[in-house]
């Protein structure tokens, strides 16, 4: 069987309040609240999405009890890589004593770029290509000073060891829905990300996971009510819950995995956050169904079964909720320093 | 200021992973790539230190060279790993003074970056675990 065999997050520990973004800009203190973020994540001066990488897949390596020499593929999603051409995939490798024998690649497919690695992973470890598989998303916080994005993009990492060996939780079945939507884009050499406002919601967001969702329940014969934990992307904490109301979802399914509404959205590892502290607190015989989205625009939705190795496992590596309480808040003006926005002229 | 690809390529196997060449005969660990003990001559082998540790010592760095200037104030700490070797890392997350005889532990972070389209330098660098 293949499966998760390890899971481990990032999250650093700074965090800015979204309601002094908004009154920085002289902008209604509300909106961020709407949205149901309060406070975000950040990196400091002296991370990115390569830091984060590595610290995510130590945890899951940890927990996976998995030999990195072992692992024949790195997978990292992201759309903060700190080089636009030099792999981020071969430093994580070589930090982690997995190369030289292994495939390494970047990927961007906005926020599911680690989701498509998944996919591949799934796939490559079944048939027997290769024996583990390392996926990973990470992302810095990167919206442009002003625009709404700023409220919710945050910082984070998650990583997943894909193995038929030692595994924690089962992959049933995974279904991919894809098609050209312009909802959400960076332009090649833009510093800051663009978005169609009103357009990133039901064209985009809800109609790909929607349908991916829809599909996967069905042709497993399943309905919302006999899943466990529903963890989907959340580029807010607004949108999943809108969701999971259209698709027929408690709370009780959806709230463990929203870590939105506590550190922001951190892009690739947006859903692959929430579904770390899932696993973190899932028994089992749970079915876990996780959804990640991407701009652009693509959904996956998965579904997993927990098992009992788990129960093992869980407390080799720190918690995803043990990153989200500790935290240091900082002012707007350190955000801006801290990830690049200012940049010091006077050497 | 400029970080040479060669810089950064011949000092990865510790900057990443703590892995020192050691002496079997003598026990001496080289952070360099030496095959052969400059003491007794014998082949060196790779080991991988401890990520895990305490503070002897530390400094606080505030007018800082170039390629540092992110990173001001910068922080180096003396740190004895749980086998005994004794390492200088940069500290980082350092959210109040640092306080010798505090456990710490080592994570992946960048310590030097070359201006807009150089390289970045990433290297293990110790939190308070
Ligand atoms: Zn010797």
């Amino acid at each position: 069987m293949v499966g998760i065999a390890g899971w481990g997050a990032y999250v650093p520990p700074y965090r800015v309040s979204t309601e002094e973004i908004a009154i920085h800009w002289g902008a209604d203190p509300l909106t961020p609240l709407s949205l149901g973020v309060p406070e975000k994540s950040l990196g400091g001066p002296d991370e990115d999405s390569v830091t984060m990488a590595w610290e995510a897949s130590m945890n899951a390596l940890k927990r996976a009890q998995i030999e990195p020499k072992d692992i024949g593929m790195v997978f990292i999603g992201s759309e903060s890589k700190p080089y636009a051409v030099k792999p981020s995939a071969s430093i994580i490798a070589d930090a982690l004593g997995i190369a030289p024998e292994t495939m390494a690649v970047d990927a961007e497919f906005a926020c599911r770029a680690a989701s498509e690695g998944l996919r591949h992973a799934l796939s490559m470890v079944s048939k027997g290509t290769i024996r583990h598989a390392l996926i990973i998303g990470s992302d810095t916080a990167q919206g442009a000073p002003g625009d709404v994005l700023e409220y919710t993009a945050a910082s984070g990492a998650a990583a997943f060891v894909v193995s038929n060996e030692n595994v924690v939780a089962e992959l049933i079945d995974a279904y991919t829905y894809v098609t050209d939507t312009p909802d959400f884009w960076r332009r090649d050499g833009s510093q800051f990300p663009m978005h169609g406002e009103g357009f990133t919601g039901e064209p985009a967001y809800f109609h790909h996971l929607e349908s991916a969702i829809t599909k996967l329940l069905e042709r497993n014969g399943l309905k919302p009510k006999d899943i466990t934990y529903f963890v989907p992307h959340q580029p807010n904490a607004r949108f999943p819950a809108k969701l999971a109301k259209k698709l027929g979802f408690t709370k009780e399914q959806y709230l463990l995995g929203l870590t939105t509404a506590d550190i922001g959205n951190t892009y690739n590892a947006s859903a692959f956050i929430g579904m770390t502290k899932v696993l973190d607190n899932a028994s089992p015989g749970d079915l876990i169904l996780m959804a990640p989205f991407g701009s652009g625009a693509g959904a996956d939705a998965y579904l997993f079964e927990v098992k009992e190795r788990i129960e093992d496992v869980k407390n080799l590596a720190p918690s995803t909720q043990s990153y989200i309480d500790r935290k240091v808040r900082v002012d707007y003006a350190t955000y801006l320093r801290y990830r690049n926005k200012i940049k010091k002229l006077v050497r | 200021m400029e970080i040479s690809p060669a810089h950064i390529w011949r000092n990865k196997h510790y900057r990443y992973r703590f892995e020192v060449n050691v002496c079997p005969k003598c026990g001496r660990a080289f952070r360099e790539n030496v095959e052969r003990c400059p003491k007794c001559g014998e082949r060196t082998t790779r080991v991988r230190l401890p990520l895990n540790g305490k503070l002897l010592s530390w400094t606080k760095i505030v007018q800082v060279p170039d390629g540092y200037e992110d990173f001001a104030p910068m922080y180096v700490g003396l740190v004895e790993l749980e086998d005994g070797n004794r390492v200088i890392a940069k500290l980082v997350d350092v959210l109040e003074e640092p306080k010798e005889g505090q456990e710490v532990e080592a994570v992946l972070r960048r310590i030097r970056v070359d201006g807009q389209s150089g390289l970045i330098e990433y290297a293990l660098c110790f939190r308070p675990s």
